[in-house]
């Protein structure tokens, strides 16, 4: 094999590396914003971000709202339920930053591994 | 409320199914927190307390519970160590239906011993409104999308993964399980008429077409709801263990249509379904020192 086409599909190696660990991660993280309540389960999302914080500014500390499975779920206290859906926004998504800067700033598979 | 988690184990003449529990209920204990039951049978604990002492079985497990082998029951199963090594093996995989019954928690997660649980993920099951949950979903480490449904067969009804369910005891729970059994005493029948062509038995194909046929043998608005989780990881057998760490493998991922040359994929605080059974034999040992406290 020409040295030309072994960069190339080394080259190939790192991109497919790159892009499979980004798809982890990017799921891993849809995990993470799975949060249980009630026995109900939410997708923490800006929408249901602003959604909590349009009913506690329409004046309702308790409301039913549906999960993520479409079942009506009672929250007894928004207010509560709100700063717990957004704390675990911005954990994940600093978690993620984190993991998705040090994917792309990595520049070979090694890297990307982290193996020393 | 009672809670834990159910893991099968039973040995073959080349896995060993109770030492992949045995390292991964340390796992499980370590990232969610709840005790382990271990169904097994005599032959495969017996060889378990011979190799890894009594005491660690006992720290490992809550309670161990020995069901009769069935004699008559055979399944051989082609595994892979890789794409290099292939071998049929008998999988014995017939009673999983009595899980119902055997389960001594209220709320239980019944997972494979190869499904290793690197993350406090599958917590948000407990306290569930929903009786049983199941996932249909998949996706694999070299997969560049998100993750995907399949069907038993091309023209078949969706696929469930009998990998991990949850469920907590009630009437909907059992007769799931009843129904089960029922398809698994009539196998040859059912696999007729749900059109598939695989000989051997599967619990994901005996779940599907119970869930099917509680769905009033449809597949639009499902009496079952997926897990807490986008879907489940799955590392197929033509694939290998790099290295394991503390929730962390590396894996040699097989790159498809291309036998044989791999990539590297790492695992972190996901879990994860490790298909290549020898994959996890061979890092048993270092997973248990791991985990162990």
């Amino acid at each position: 094999m020409n040295e030309r086409l072994e960069k190339a599909l080394a080259f190939a190696n790192y991109r497919q590396t790159l892009n499979t660990q980004l798809n982890k991660s990017k799921i891993k993280t849809d995990a993470l914003l799975i949060l249980a309540k009630n026995g109900g389960t939410f997708y923490v999302s800006q929408d249901l971000i602003c959604f909590l914080d349009y009913l506690l500014r329409s004046g309702m500390t308790r409301a039913t709202i549906f999960d993520r499975n479409k079942l009506p779920i009672e929250i007894q206290d928004i207010q509560a339920f709100l700063k717990e859906v957004t704390t675990r926004y911005f954990e994940v998504a600093n978690d993620f930053l984190k993991e998705y800067q040090l994917i792309r700033k990595s520049r070979n598979v090694k890297s990307i591994m982290e193996i020393e | 409320m009672t809670k834990g988690v159910l893991m099968y184990a039973h040995n073959n003449p080349e896995i060993d199914y109770v030492k992949i529990a045995c390292a991964n209920a340390l796992m499980v204990k370590k990232n969610l927190q709840v005790p382990v039951t271990l169904v097994t049978d005599e032959g495969s604990i017996s060889w378990g307390r011979k190799q890894l002492t009594e005491e660690f079985i006992n720290e490992c497990f809550e309670k161990v519970i020995t069901v009769e082998r069935n004699a008559n029951f055979t399944n051989n199963k082609n595994c892979n160590d890789t794409s290099f090594s292939s071998k049929s093996l008998p999988f014995y995989n017939s009673n999983h239906w009595e899980a119902y019954e055997l389960s001594p928690y209220e709320e239980t997660l019944f997972i494979d011993s190869d499904y290793l649980i690197m993350s406090p993920a599958l917590n948000n099951c407990w306290g569930s409104v929903h009786d049983v949950m199941i996932n249909h979903k998949i996706y694999s480490p070299i997969d560049q999308v998100l993750p995907y449904s399949k069907n038993i067969d091309d023209v078949g009804i969706k696929l469930y993964w009998a990998t991990v369910i949850y469920f907590r005891k009630s009437s909907l729970s059992e007769h799931l399980f009843n129904l089960v059994q029922h398809i698994q005493e009539n196998y040859d029948y059912y696999k007729d008429l749900y059109y598939f062509s695989s000989g051997m038995f599967r619990n994901d194909n005996a779940f599907s077409i119970a869930i099917h046929m509680m769905n009033g043998f449809n597949d639009f608005e499902s009496i079952v709801k997926e897990l807490p989780i986008p879907g489940l990881l799955m590392s197929w057998d033509v694939n290998d263990i790099h290295s394991v760490k503390f929730n962390d493998i590396i894996l040699f991922v097989e790159k498809p249509d291309a036998n044989g040359t791999y990539i590297l994929s790492r695992i972190k605080n996901t879990d994860v379904h490790i298909m290549n059974k020898w994959a996890i034999n061979r890092h048993a040992d270092e997973l248990i020192s791991i985990y162990k406290d």
